[in-house]
């Protein structure tokens, strides 16, 4: 079994060095990796190259579409799945059973006496960014895209797959001393492919947004406030806000600093998830760029996992400000101990 | 140097840098963790709990070089 | 912030997805399924308890019935060994009587025989005294009257009842 299995890669890098030496690889000009989600429509304005014009209502961008996508898959999933239950599950209703059901139990395990209240957003966090996350790794997202006409600010035409010389061209028109200019009339490139100007993805990774991970992260950081000031009424405030003469002049100064990481919390979430999706990606556009055959086998193995581990991170730590949000002041000293060294610097 | 150029080398720096000490500290936060749990398998939800606690307040050091190298990196600081 | 991509009216549209979709998950997903948890769970556990019953029902069915049967086996014996008993009981009073019935039919087929050769034997006595006499009477005739000789007669009977 093993044996076959490095017979099949052998066999497979042999295939993947032939083809690379013939041409079928990524150029340098393919490399087009965009911090923002790049807006294929803009309501209300028109597009200016990679940015909407300055009196965009909304720009639709190919995140805001896979955020739509897999709203609806979710929703699709509860239509099949959730519609009519029964008592002895079966097929879908399984799965999404055994899902809630974990979840509801790490709930349970974090706060057991608030989990009622708290389980939808963290159990909708991570339902969503699993999703969205596993849904950008699939294939097409990130290269199969609308042709935009390219900037003159981004240098030359930037040229997806079809840029590689493929080997009948180079077959045909040897004697061609420039070489592009006979290859253009013989053989213009790939079908389906964009020659002369920059391909925007219509789907991107919703965690490889800005905005996507801000609005859950703000919504997730309001929840905790929400929850503090239900719980402890304007006592809540008594965490951040300390009397310098009754507890000292350090504690208040640590109330401040919480106060600060409270507010910082929301760029950390949003930055975290964006970091490592956005990243990973990256990774595995440079891997594909480097080599692209089995060599980014092993990171996009690691970037399932890593799909996987942010959103539960996300989750759980909403899950876990909650709990701590809802807790009395006393019970909270020790948080307050380890959040000095990390907020102070 | 132009000044893109040193802007790269910042960005470059400043998320570089900025993942050294986090990179040490989450295995710290793991490790010590996964010895809690154990030793002592009942606390498993609580260790669990300031787990994730303390990967989060460790792994903010590294968002802020993040964000800061990304602010950098694109011009707007 | 444009490098980043934050666009105000996107973020503001992905808030409004964020807390339709938590509804959406919520009403649709979380609230059927964690109540149906419950139910089945509630299910189960009277399921269960029921089991219990039946189970400790069965348990006294058994006992019953062992109890019925033991005693039924222990009746059957008690019976067997009875008409064991009435049957030795019978058998020997059955021989008792076959035996007894052997032994009055012996005494009496002998008393018959000894009557018979009593009879025998004095009808012989008869017969032979009158043969005697009558031989005697015609070997003597005259002489030899029936008188004087009687005693003589009987004297040699006894002798010959002796020696018989």
């Amino acid at each position: 079994m093993r044996n076959r299995i490095l017979i099949v890669l052998g066999v497979l890098l042999v295939v993947g060095f032939v083809l690379y030496f013939l041409g079928f690889k990524m150029s340098k000009a393919d490399l087009h990796i965009s911090a923002a989600a790049e807006p294929l429509a803009c309501i209300g304005g028109q597009l200016e190259g990679e940015f909407c014009s300055a009196d965009t209502i909304l720009p639709i961008t190919n995140a805001f579409i896979t955020t739509i996508l897999v709203d609806l898959v979710l929703a699709l999933m509860i239509f099949v799945g959730a519609r009519n239950m029964q008592l002895v599950p079966k097929g879908l209703q399984n799965l999404i059973e055994v899902v809630i059901e974990a979840l509801y139990n790490f709930a349970l395990g974090v706060d057991r006496k608030n989990v009622a209240k708290f389980f939808p957003l963290p159990a909708t966090i991570f339902i969503f960014f699993l999703v969205g996350n596993l849904a950008g790794l699939l294939p097409g997202f990130g290269s199969i895209g609308a042709c935009m006409p390219s900037e003159g600010e981004h240098g030359a035409a930037v040229v997806t797959v079809a840029s590689l010389n493929s080997s009948p061209a180079d077959a045909i028109a040897p004697i061609a001393a420039e070489g592009a200019a006979a290859e253009e009339t013989l053989f213009t490139g790939w079908p389906a492919s964009c020659a002369d100007g920059r391909i925007v993805p219509w789907l991107r990774a919703p965690a490889a947004d800005l905005n996507v991970t801000f609005a859950v992260a703000i919504v997730a950081v309001f929840m905790v406030e929400y929850y503090g000031f239900q719980a402890l009424g304007f006592g809540y405030l008594g965490k951040f806000f300390i009397n310098p003469f009754k507890e000292g002049a350090i504690m208040t100064f640590v109330g401040i600093i919480e106060l600060f990481s409270e507010i910082m919390r929301i760029v950390a979430f949003a930055f975290r998830i964006f970091g490592n999706i956005f990243g990973g990606e990256v990774i595995l556009v440079v891997m594909a760029f480097l080599f692209p055959y089995i060599l980014p086998l092993p990171f996009y193995a690691f970037e399932v996992f890593v799909s996987f581990i942010q959103a539960v991170i996300f989750a759980v730590l909403t899950l876990v400000f909650f709990s701590l949000a809802v807790q009395e002041h006393g019970g909270h000293n020790d948080h307050d101990g380890s959040a000095v060294p990390a907020q102070g610097h | 140097m132009t000044d893109a150029g040193l802007r790269l080398v910042a960005m470059a720096l400043a998320i570089g840098l900025a993942a050294i000490g986090p990179g040490a500290g989450i295995g710290i936060v793991f490790s010590g963790a996964v010895q809690a749990m154990g030793r002592n398998p009942e606390a498993e939800g609580l260790v669990r709990t300031y787990m994730f606690l303390g990967f989060a307040l460790t792994e903010a050091l590294f968002i802020f070089g993040l964000v800061f190298g990304l602010l950098i990196g694109f011009g707007i600081i | 912030m444009e490098q980043l991509g934050i666009n105000w009216p996107l973020l503001i549209a992905q808030i409004f997805n964020v807390i339709l979709l938590v509804w959406l998950l919520t009403a649709f997903l979380y609230k059927p399924v964690l109540k149906l948890l419950n139910e089945r769970t509630q299910r189960i556990q009277e399921s269960l308890s029921q089991a219990d019953q039946v189970k400790q029902q069965l348990a006294n069915a058994k006992r019953d019935y062992d109890a019925e049967i033991a005693k039924a086996r222990q009746e059957a014996a008690g019976i067997l060994a009875q008409a064991q008993e009435r049957a030795k009981a019978q058998e020997a009073e059955i021989i008792a009587q076959a035996r007894q019935e052997g032994e009055r039919i012996r005494v009496e087929a002998r008393e018959q025989s000894l009557q018979e050769r009593d009879q025998m034997l004095r009808e012989l006595k008869n017969q032979l005294a009158d043969l005697v006499t009558m031989t005697a009477s015609r070997v003597l005739q005259a002489e030899l009257k029936a008188k004087g000789h009687d005693k003589l007669i009987d004297e040699s009977l006894a002798e010959l009842g002796r020696r018989n």
